[in-house]
């Protein structure tokens, strides 16, 4: 208890010691609050980053020149919307058809992403012959929401990978089951506005019917997770992808990808960068309480000499000594610990998790730092300090 | 009653170019109820001697008993914690303390509660003369002869019963220097502890009953 009130006695007198010390303190935990908090930013950075910079890829012809009216096999479609490595493939399908002899534009899809500005429903991933339609045409065909049409439906043959043969598909009957909003972007691309839009499902399934390989004339996708690129373009080249070639044959199959991830791979190198040499250095910044606690410790304790030497001339023990200035120093790092986090919590929002770790590595080196100027201390003579003032 | 016994004591230390021997094979004995003092020219091994007896260092060579104990044997902490006191030229307070929290200081080292301890250390500060207002006073606002006499009233208070003085007095005026005197005496006569003063100044050797004499570290009696 004496040595207690001993050391709560002395930081209260050594006022302006206490003050210098605290902050040091406070300065060396906030620069570590700091560094750790950009340390842990960027390690949030590199796993979101697939998140703030998606990674898009487009299926286009060999030459990379066409992303639209193309012919992608159903292989390559069923490929990557079964991979795990592929986030929000978007399909699509035109063609035309006949009600009544009066011409009608038809696009499947197999997500409401295909169109700008729709709002997410569930109608694009379902195999029932139901079909959303413009208020013009509903005006224009005299219908309502629940008329069932009936549709002579034509589909596009592929000749000689260049050329197209629109040929009778199947005359299918579908239920109005909405509107689309006028809002909504139906001529995404450079494809003209349909009038009706079908589930791709349920398009793919009268392919199947009529004995006909499915193909989609323009895909698109995002990679799952950006970290593992090379995976999903191996995957990708497995499922008969090829890299854009622009010396390639003019063709409409719908077989390479051109992959933007050029911006991401800059942006998560700089970042991985940054990390590996903030995470590499992290050893010799943790250098810098131990320095700083020996440092401030020694300056301070040195001007204490006389208070040391009067303390072991009193009969307190060297170890006793040393203890009371290492729980001297010890209580102002805790006091220093809840404005030294402020840095950290302000700029960077760390846990506490976080703020926890640092302050105890920040005790520990600081105190070894302070333990070591004390040893040095310890070592002075007695007789030569109580004299010297003599 | 022996108390301090000094046996064949020498200690010597290396500088860089020579060995020096700063006292040399030192035999005397010490009893409670006395003021000694020790004279001699500067260098001639009076503090070293001090701080031997002060258990601070070691001799090289021979032996000091305490109560009959070598002190080699003893734990010296303890031995300055209880038995022995040591009051300086330049009094060597605690700055940062009032005159009567150095007083406390060696009483709650002790393990005496803080009340008794401020009650007994009132009663040392009376003891040594000192009047009520400096109780709260920090050392530097104290004069010289006051700090003396907080240093002195410290040392009454650890309750050893040897008194070890080094030059007391050497920063103080002719007034000043009676009452320190004065103070020690009375120490060793009425508290019954064993005084010994460092000194060079004559006058104050003159009040002591037993005056030795260091020369080039030989320590003899010469009254």
């Amino acid at each position: 208890m004496f040595y207690i009130r001993m050391v709560l006695r002395n930081i209260r007198r050594h006022k302006y010691k206490s003050f210098f010390n605290m902050m040091v303190c406070i300065a060396i935990l906030g620069f570590l609050n700091i560094y750790t908090g950009n340390l842990v930013h960027t390690q949030e950075q590199l796993e979101t980053i697939s998140r703030t910079i998606p990674i898009k890829a487009v299926i286009t012809n060999a030459a990379g020149d066409a992303e639209s009216g193309l012919f992608i096999h159903d292989k390559r479609v069923q490929s990557v919307l079964h991979s795990s490595n592929i986030a929000n493939a978007v399909f699509t399908l035109q063609s035309v058809g006949y009600i009544n002899d009066s011409q009608v534009s038809l696009m499947a899809a197999n997500t409401y992403r295909a169109f700008p500005g729709m709002e997410a429903n569930n109608f694009f991933s379902s195999e029932l012959n139901e079909c959303l339609v413009t208020q013009s045409f509903l005006d224009n065909h005299h219908l309502k929401v629940g008329d069932e049409i009936t549709v002579e439906q034509y589909y596009y043959e592929l000749l000689d990978y260049i050329y197209q043969n629109l040929l009778p598909l199947d005359t299918i009957t579908y239920t109005i089951s909405g509107v689309v909003d006028e809002h909504v972007d139906l001529s995404a691309g450079d494809s003209l506005a349909p009038d009706i839009l079908l589930p791709l499902n349920t398009v793919r399934n009268i392919y199947t019917q009529n004995n006909l390989t499915f193909f989609a004339d323009s895909g698109s996708f995002t990679a799952a997770n950006p970290l593992a690129l090379n995976q999903l373009k191996e995957e990708m080249h497995e499922a008969g992808f090829m890299e854009v070639n622009s010396n390639a044959d003019l063709s409409l199959d719908g077989n390479s990808l051109i992959i933007q991830d050029s911006t991401f791979i800059q942006t998560a190198g700089n970042l991985l960068k940054g990390h590996t040499v903030m995470q590499n250095c992290f050893p010799v910044i943790l250098l810098l309480p131990i320095l700083s606690g020996f440092v401030s410790s020694y300056l301070i304790t040195n001007s204490r000499q006389e208070e040391f030497a009067i303390m072991r001339s009193l009969g307190i023990r060297k170890s006793n000594c040393i203890m009371t200035f290492l729980l001297e120093n010890g209580i102002l790092l805790l006091l220093s610990c809840i404005p030294g986090a402020l840095p950290g919590i302000l700029l960077f929002r760390i846990g506490i998790n976080t703020l926890l770790l640092n302050a105890a590595l920040f005790l520990f080196c600081y105190l070894a730092g302070t333990f070591a100027a004390l040893i040095i201390l310890s070592k002075i003579s007695i007789v030569e300090v109580l004299t010297k003032a003599d | 009653m022996n108390i301090l016994k000094l046996e064949n004591v020498s200690y010597s230390y290396q500088t860089k170019y020579q060995t020096i021997e700063a006292v040399k094979h030192a035999s005397f004995t010490f009893a409670t109820g006395k003021m000694y003092a020790i004279t001699g020219e500067s260098g001639s091994g009076k503090s070293t001697l001090l701080s031997l007896m002060a258990g601070l260092d070691l001799p090289s060579e021979g032996h000091i008993f305490v109560n009959g104990t070598d002190m080699s044997s003893l734990d010296r902490d303890q031995y300055r914690c209880r038995e022995a006191s040591v009051i300086y030229q330049a009094f060597h307070l605690f700055s940062l303390l009032t005159a009567k929290e150095n007083v406390m200081f060696p009483l709650e080292l002790r393990g005496i509660p803080r009340k008794e301890a401020s009650r007994q250390a009132e009663n040392y500060l009376q003891k040594a003369g000192l009047p009520e207002k400096i109780y709260r006073q920090f050392p530097p606002m104290m004069s010289g002869g006051e700090q003396q006499r907080v240093a002195i009233a410290r040392a009454m208070a650890a309750g050893g019963k040897i008194l070890l003085a080094d030059e007391p007095t050497g920063n103080l005026d002719t007034e000043n220097e009676k009452k320190i005197v004065e103070l020690l005496k009375a120490f060793a006569h009425e508290d019954g502890c064993a005084v010994i003063v460092i000194t060079h100044n004559p006058e104050v050797a003159a009040e002591a009953d037993k005056i030795l004499r260091m020369c080039d570290g030989i320590l003899t009696q010469i009254q």
